[in-house]
């Protein structure tokens, strides 16, 4: 395992004040939690840390799934099994539960947390399409106080956000959603493949279209969404997919394969009758 | 007449031989107790790790190990030897090894190793020949009247296919243990095909004689044919331990095991084929070329199983700076079998044919037609052939069921081997052979086989294998074991049981000639009341045990199979995801030693070809040289749920069983390559020529032949 | 296959000149990190060892590990507990599988220090003596090994399973066990082994 070529510090979070105190600190502080993405990272040798602040002990704080004035509170430390299981999140946005399950094995999904997901900032996570989509808001902590940003404005390009390093996330809100919510996810293994295209989305009114794995970040797509709203066929759909999305080239997948699978799924969530 | 005899008993009279009998080291492994090489912890064992080149192809300037030298615990740090050019020729080639008190120290400093490179040309390209320098021509072989039967065909049907570089990925990586234990006497743990020999390497490595080496690989976590070797690592470990007097552990990481310890060698071919309008194959010509890394890829003996049709063949042979081939599993033949049996399927769909129809009109060109022929009808019969098949014109929708089906043949002659039976006084019983299991469950076809001829429960036969002071046996490759083992062990135990009967025989008033052993006891045959029990018996055998000699004996083998495999599969056109829905396989052994075990390893061959029909590759990167996918994320294997329902059928009848054991590892893993990719075309309806059949493939195919 | 010439890199670490040192014998040794002299030394674990407690199988084992030692590094190396594997050491294959609070999970991806206070349970937990578990009698029945690798992840993953769904569908059973792989290809057994030995579990014998 390459996560110990390098010696490391790690520190153990007691409370979240606590926590917040050591990363005012010392901002070089990495927050951990379930480890799955970080120790991945670390396998490919890319990973420049060495002091680590453990946030798995404020599991109890950090971990509920409530609703607050009408929005869905997902707290930071949320596993994806506790999304899976909580009735809430089947309620009320059941498309981050599908999300979720669609996530690694069991054993990731008892280890990797929300927050995680989110923080890690990879335009291939399956869950920052389903906040995108849903207008999302990241809830941020920091020793001077809180702050959100709406999660368009989060991912700021691969694999930056717009948290500060002094700062931790502290919950996902999701406010109601206005239509008819999907989720869509191809990948090449049934089980266990970060995923190579990743559509979601709301059907209504308003529709709503984020794709993760296409671009440096995950991203909406504005163009396609007004050419949805104003009823167009779907052939002028398809093309506003296609001149919308530049994917990236890599080992997943490649360029031209994205851009048709998107197509495809969009297509497919609006004019399917799947 | 000898007292028992040495030939296999009928499918009638066997008590073990072919029946289900469950993994005697079952227990062992499902509790975690089973010690494999990687398991292995010796007091104050070091722990040793390698700096590997970064590039395609590069010539050491320099190696700077100092840096790696002062990370706390690092005990030994040094360069390795290159070949004369001073070149790593793949990225992964080792550079330099550092053995430390712990295995994140170890890895720290291999990390900390500094090595200057110059980066030199390299190529990683193998599918297209258009790579300048880097393809060797072969030479174009004829047999039959090939210009006259494209000439007077009623259709030729061209197509170009192919599938990737692909690695072995055995879970348990490459790698040994090595102990110097003073006087020259080394311990060794090598993860190993052949443990018989594989000692003597360590001793010609160190100079030591080869009595003083013991080598012990009791459970082995895989090795589909990459696990010959005596390598870079095992060298290194034996060094260090040497140098040390500690005792030294080597075990790859798995990005270095998939870049270096074991690829299958790419194929790619221009298929042309000629036929009669009643679905006769007239004609074939191959122009086929794969890499093998460096090395040559070995040439395509193709047409593969329809050889007595008249055809060309030419085979290039390109070569790339990625890690060099070893054997896997059926060397060649899942290849040869996509690359014939996509064309042949295409034939068939040119023709407005059913393919299983086509396939039964050529079998008299196959070396064994009534094996074929009786496997077609039974395949067909478990995969509902006949009434699911529709031509890939027929197929509509996005969601799309397709059916394909593949052929293949394999030798599979027991290697040589030797094996030690031994009675003791107080019943006991066991069985030594130098042999090791790859997972094929060979200690269990040594109890079943010696307790057969003994006419005891299986139970009560000890194993004892993955020994070098065990009695010599074989390397496993090539489906060699069960049938040399078998037959060792068999002829090894008609030799002890024999010499127990002569002792028993005059105290039962008859000669040895007369008597038996079976359920537990030695008896007159005539009159089988006259007997004694197991105990008693061997209770006469006084403080020298009985031990009987085997070796191999052609008379319980043989060589030979067929096997037809059909394929069901799911494709959605927008998404370009194949799944499998369902796969059958029905295979010929011989004699089936283990019917359990005989399945597992046709359906664990089953799962091992749809991975690579539908996940695996090995991406390079052309621009660095590098692999893409060293790891298990992106190298991807199929998953429990991937793999849709297996159906498996073995042919046991007294023809089958009466013609001596032949080995079974390879032949299930050669078709399913082929009988997927025939599925995915017919689901598409149009050929998808690349493996593995993934979105990207089966999309760009689509578009292809939607262009068209 | 032969290398091409010049590859065959046979007793090739003869005469290399010795390497061997003691790092310990080398003055001013300093790891990169120890230079750097973090401002809160004294709140953080590392990276020197630190000895604690893991309970493991209902026992209390001390070990002496530096944090950057994983959960399944210091079983395997540390207290010599070799059932759970390392194959990808990347939380893809699952063969290090062992449960932590009742729940599965990689054993390559935790570190060591942060499973302290937490019940870890691995194979070696699950037969009692030579009697084996129901779903470890239910793998060699229906052979659900090969080379075995894999097993032992596989066997702590049903376990987990059916503790956790006592009846699984044959749906549930390939969705819970997506997290592991088996080279060999034994999925077709172990979907057998499971769903027999939920039956066996409910009372409905095998």
């Amino acid at each position: 395992m390459r996560t110990a070529t390098a010696p490391l510090h790690l520190h153990r979070a007691r409370s979240l004040d606590d926590a917040l105190a050591r990363l005012a600190d010392a901002p070089d502080l990495r927050p951990i939690a379930g480890c799955t993405d970080v120790f991945v990272e670390a396998n490919f040798g890319t990973l420049a840390d060495r002091r680590f602040l453990d946030l798995w002990p404020l599991r109890d704080a950090l971990g509920r799934i409530e609703l607050r004035d009408d929005r869905l509170v997902i707290g930071a430390l949320a596993t994806y099994t506790d999304v899976l299981l909580s009735p809430l999140v089947r309620e009320r946005l059941p498309i981050l539960a599908e999300a979720a399950a669609a996530i690694g094995g069991v054993q990731i999904q008892n280890r990797g947390t929300i927050g995680g997901n989110v923080a890690n900032a990879s335009p291939a996570g399956d869950t920052p399409p389903v906040f995108l989509a849903v207008d999302a808001e990241v809830v941020l902590r920091s020793a001077g106080g809180e702050r959100r940003v709406a999660y368009g404005a989060f991912h700021t390009g691969y694999r930056a956000t717009a948290r500060r390093p002094d700062e931790l996330i502290v919950a996902i809100e999701a406010p109601p959603v206005d239509g008819r919510p999907f989720f869509r996810k191809v990948g090449t293994r049934a089980a266990q493949a970060i995923s190579k295209v990743v559509v979601a989305g709301v059907r209504g009114a308003r529709p709503a279209v984020a794709v993760g794995s296409i671009a440096p970040t995950v991203v909406r797509l504005p163009e396609t969404e007004r050419t949805l709203s104003r009823g167009a066929g779907r052939d002028e759909v398809r093309e506003a997919v296609g001149r919308e999305i530049a994917p990236i080239d890599d080992v997943r997948s490649t360029a031209r394969y994205r851009r048709t699978v998107t197509a495809n799924l969009v297509d497919d969530a609006f004019f399917g009758d799947r | 007449m000898r007292d028992v005899e040495k030939s296999w008993p009928s499918l009638a009279d066997a008590r073990h031989l072919g029946k289900r009998i469950d993994r005697i080291d079952g227990p062992v492994k499902v509790t975690g107790r089973a010690k494999y090489t990687f398991d292995v912890n010796r007091p104050n064992m070091l722990w040793a790790k390698f700096t590997l080149c970064p590039h395609g192809k590069a010539k050491v300037l320099s190696v700077d190990v100092s840096e790696a030298t002062r990370v706390p615990g690092v005990v030994v740090a040094k360069e390795l030897p290159l070949p004369g050019d001073a070149t790593c020729h793949w990225h992964g080639f080792e550079v330099a090894v550092v053995a430390a008190e712990t295995e994140e120290a170890a890895r720290e400093g291999a990390r900390r190793v500094k090595v200057e490179y110059e980066v030199l040309p390299h190529n990683v390209v193998d599918d297209t020949t258009d790579v300048g320098d880097w393809v060797d021509e072969g030479r174009s072989r004829e047999q039959g009247e090939v210009d006259e039967a494209f000439a007077s065909a009623d259709v030729t049907v061209e197509g170009e296919y192919g599938c990737p570089i692909i690695t072995h990925c055995c879970l348990e990586s490459h790698g040994s243990v090595v102990e110097a234990k003073g006087d020259a006497k080394l311990e060794v743990w090598p993860s190993t095909q052949r443990i018989s020999s594989i000692g003597n390497d360590f001793a010609n490595e160190l100079g030591l004689d080869p009595k003083d080496v013991h080598a012990d690989c009791q459970h082995l976590g895989g090795g589909f044919g990459s696990k010959f070797g005596f390598d870079v690592w095992d060298k290194a470990c034996a060094a260090i331990a040497e140098e040390t007097g500690r005792p030294v552990k080597a075990m790859l990481e798995r990005d270095h095991e998939i870049m270096v310890a074991g690829s299958r060698p790419s194929a790619y071919a221009k298929v042309k084929v000629a036929a009669r309008k009643d679905g006769t194959l007239t004609g074939f010509d191959f122009e086929s070329w794969g890499s093998g890394g460096p090395s040559r890829s070995g040439a395509l003996r193709m047409p593969y199983v329809f050889t007595e049709v008249p055809h060309r063949r030419v085979h290039s042979n390109v070569r790339t700076n990625t890690g060099p081939n070893r054997a896997w599993r059926a060397p060649g033949h899942p290849q040869m079998a996509w690359l014939t049996m996509a064309a042949v399927e295409d034939a068939a769909a040119a023709l407005g044919l059913d393919p299983l129809e086509l396939f039964r009109r050529n079998l008299a060109a196959t070396d064994r037609p009534d094996v074929y022929a009786e496997e077609l009808d039974v395949a067909a019969g478990l995969i509902g052939w006949k009434e699911k098949w529709e031509p890939r014109s027929a197929k509509k929708g996005v969601v799309r069921r397709g059916l394909g089906l593949s052929i293949h043949t394999w030798g599979g002659r027991g290697h040589d081997s030797n094996a030690r039976t031994t009675i003791h006084s107080d019943g006991r019983v066991d069985v030594e052979c130098g042999t090791q299991d790859l997972g094929v469950g060979t200690r269990t076809v040594l109890a079943i086989c010696v307790a057969e001829t003994l006419g005891l429960p299986v139970e009560a036969v000890r194993v004892h294998i993955g020994d070098n002071r065990l009695p010599p046996s074989g390397a496993s490759g090539g489906s060699t074991t069960v049938g040399g083992i078998s037959s060792s062990s068999r002829t090894s135990a008609v030799d002890a049981v024999n010499q127990l009967i002569a002792r028993v025989a005059p105290d039962l008033e008859a000669s040895a000639e007369e008597c038996a052993a079976a359920g537990g006891r030695i008896f007159v045959r005539s009159d089988p009341a006259r007997g004694v029990a197991w105990a008693e018996a061997c209770a006469l055998i006084g403080q020298d045990p009985i031990v009987g000699n085997g070796r191999t004996d052609p008379e319980l083998m043989n060589s030979g199979v067929g096997g037809v495999q059909m394929s069901e599969v799911e494709v959605d056109v927008e998404t370009g995801v194949a799944t499998m829905v369902k796969h059958v396989a029905v295979q010929d052994c011989g004699t089936i030693v283990d019917l359990e075990t005989a399945e597992s390893q046709v359906y664990g061959a089953c799962i091992m070809g749809i991975t690579s029909a539908l996940f695996e590759e090995r991406v390079m990167d052309p621009v660095t040289g590098r692999c893409l996918n060293p790891d298990m994320e992106f190298y991807r294997l199929a998953g429990i749920g991937d793999v849709g329902e297996l159906v498996v059928h073995m042919m046991q009848t007294d023809a089958h069983h009466g013609r001596g054991v032949i080995g079974l590892g390879e032949p299930p893993v050669i078709s399913p390559l082929a009988a997927i990719g025939n599925a995915v075309a017919n689901a598409c309806g149009v050929r998808v020529p690349r493996a593995p059949f993934t979105p990207r493939n089966v999309l760009s195919a689509l578009a292809k032949g939607a262009a068209r | 296959m032969n290398p091409p010439d010049g590859l065959s890199r046979r007793r090739f670490l003869k005469g290399v000149g010795v390497g061997a040192l003691a790092a310990g014998a080398i003055p001013g040794l300093q790891d990169e990190a120890k230079g750097k002299a973090p401002t809160r030394a004294k709140n953080l674990l590392g990276p020197e060892a630190i000895e604690f407690s893991l309970d493991v199988n209902g026992k209390a084992r001390k070990v002496k590990v530096e944090p950057r030692v994983t959960l399944l590094d210091a079983l395997r190396n540390h207290l010599d507990l070799t059932g759970a594997k390392k194959v990808c050491d990347r939380a893809t294959c699952g063969a290090c599988t062992v449960m932590v609070d009742g729940k599965p999970v990689y054993a390559c991806t935790m570190l060591a220090v942060t499973a302290r206070g937490k019940r870890i349970e691995t194979v070696e937990s699950l037969a009692d003596g030579d009697e084996l578990a129901e779903i470890q009698g239910a793998f060699v029945r229906n052979d659900a090994q090969q080379c075995g690798f894999c097993t032992p992840g596989f066997v702590v993953a049903c376990e987990s399973l059916l503790r956790d769904d006592p009846d699984p569908t044959p749906e549930r059973v390939c969705d819970g066990l997506g997290g592991n792989l088996c080279r060999c290809g034994t999925y077709d057994g172990v979907k057998r082994a499971v769903l027999e030995a939920a039956k066996a579990k409910r009372g409905g014998g095998r």
